[in-house]
């Protein structure tokens, strides 16, 4: 009688070791495909904004000015801008064509600005939406921290319950004992969660324990 | 210049990722790393028009800061940004007088759109 009892303890606390096993390797799991998600989106962010700058820079190219009067225009100094005077006096007599024609090559030259600034203005934007999205996927990080020092803690304790059963087990091979032991481990483990995820994780493989109440 | 805004957690990645994403939406940010650092903080910065506080934190955890909080008269709203789901916990917030409740991992556009609908 007293041998089967001993085969039933023994037959709980290797189920126990393998399920316990199990939940170890399921939540490692989890956390690896958080690890992949987070550097997946990282990533994903991190093309789009090479692309957007890449799309920007050639829609800012587009409207660049070829213009070789105009270019001179844009990117002259004032002893430049002097010398441009000097030539249009040279061909023009009539005072107002030389204004108009001045203000007009201006006029073009501020607009080209303005576009530029609008393509920076639009480049900026949308890296920002990018930047926002990193960051958005690297706050996973706090979680996946928690989630493994819930890992480290389960099997810590885990090894220190263990000890104690292994340290007397011919006084603890009994399956009320062994029962008892795997109901602490479980407990102490479940409270030591803090996210639903790796709560749910636990429920696949041992039920939901209704009896546990949070300790803090 | 924005609104100043709280934000109480232990870790420096979750402080500096929410501080951008603040930043960016226009606010100003204070940084405390648990919540009696927050209390401290919020008796040197009282236009503090909002608090973003973590749940687990060692020296006093986010509901204990709320409910010091609620005790002591400060009707600063806050809200919880924590990996912690519990409805038990959630509960408890909501009784201390959180006035809300975000689960990390955080969107950057969700959080900005709950400091404006309760920080204006």
């Amino acid at each position: 009688m007293e041998r089967k009892e001993e085969t039933i303890a023994s037959k709980i606390l290797i189920d126990f070791v393998r399920d316990f096993t199990h939940l170890t390797e399921n939540q490692l799991t989890a956390v690896r495909k958080m690890m992949e998600d987070t550097v997946r989106n990282v990533m994903d962010s991190v093309m789009g904004m090479s692309e957007s700058a890449s799309n920007q820079k050639k829609k800012a190219n587009e409207i660049l000015v070829h213009d070789a009067q105009q270019k001179n225009l844009i990117s002259s100094d004032r002893q430049e801008l002097e010398k441009l005077e000097t030539a249009n006096i040279g061909q023009e007599t009539n005072e107002d064509i030389r204004k108009n024609t001045l203000e007009s090559q201006m006029m073009r030259a501020g607009g080209v600005f303005t576009k530029h600034m609008e393509a920076l203005s639009r480049t900026d934007g949308e890296l920002q939406r990018l930047v926002l999205k990193v960051v958005g996927s690297v706050s996973n990080d706090d979680l996946m921290a928690q989630r493994l020092s819930h890992v480290i803690s389960s099997l810590a304790i885990m090894r220190n319950e263990l000890s104690v059963v292994l340290a007397d087990y011919k006084k603890h091979n009994t399956p009320e004992a062994i029962k008892a032991f795997r109901n602490r481990v479980l407990s102490e483990v479940y409270l030591s969660y803090t996210a639903e995820s790796e709560k749910q994780i636990f429920h696949q493989l041992f039920g939901h324990p209704k009896e546990i109440r949070r300790v803090s | 210049m924005g609104k100043k805004i709280m934000i109480v957690d232990d870790s420096k990645t979750i402080r500096q990722q929410v501080s951008f994403t603040l930043t960016k939406g226009g606010y100003q940010v204070v940084e405390a790393e648990d919540g009696q650092d927050g209390i401290e903080k919020l008796k040197a910065n009282k236009d503090v028009a909002m608090i973003i506080s973590d749940v687990n934190m060692p020296n006093m955890n986010g509901l204990e800061m709320v409910e010091k909080l609620k005790a002591d008269g400060n009707t600063v709203p806050v809200i919880m940004l924590t990996t912690e789901g519990a409805s038990d916990l959630i509960q408890r917030a909501k009784a201390a007088g959180a006035k809300g409740w975000l689960v990390k991992p955080f969107q950057p556009d969700q959080l900005v759109a709950a400091v404006s609908k309760i920080a204006g």
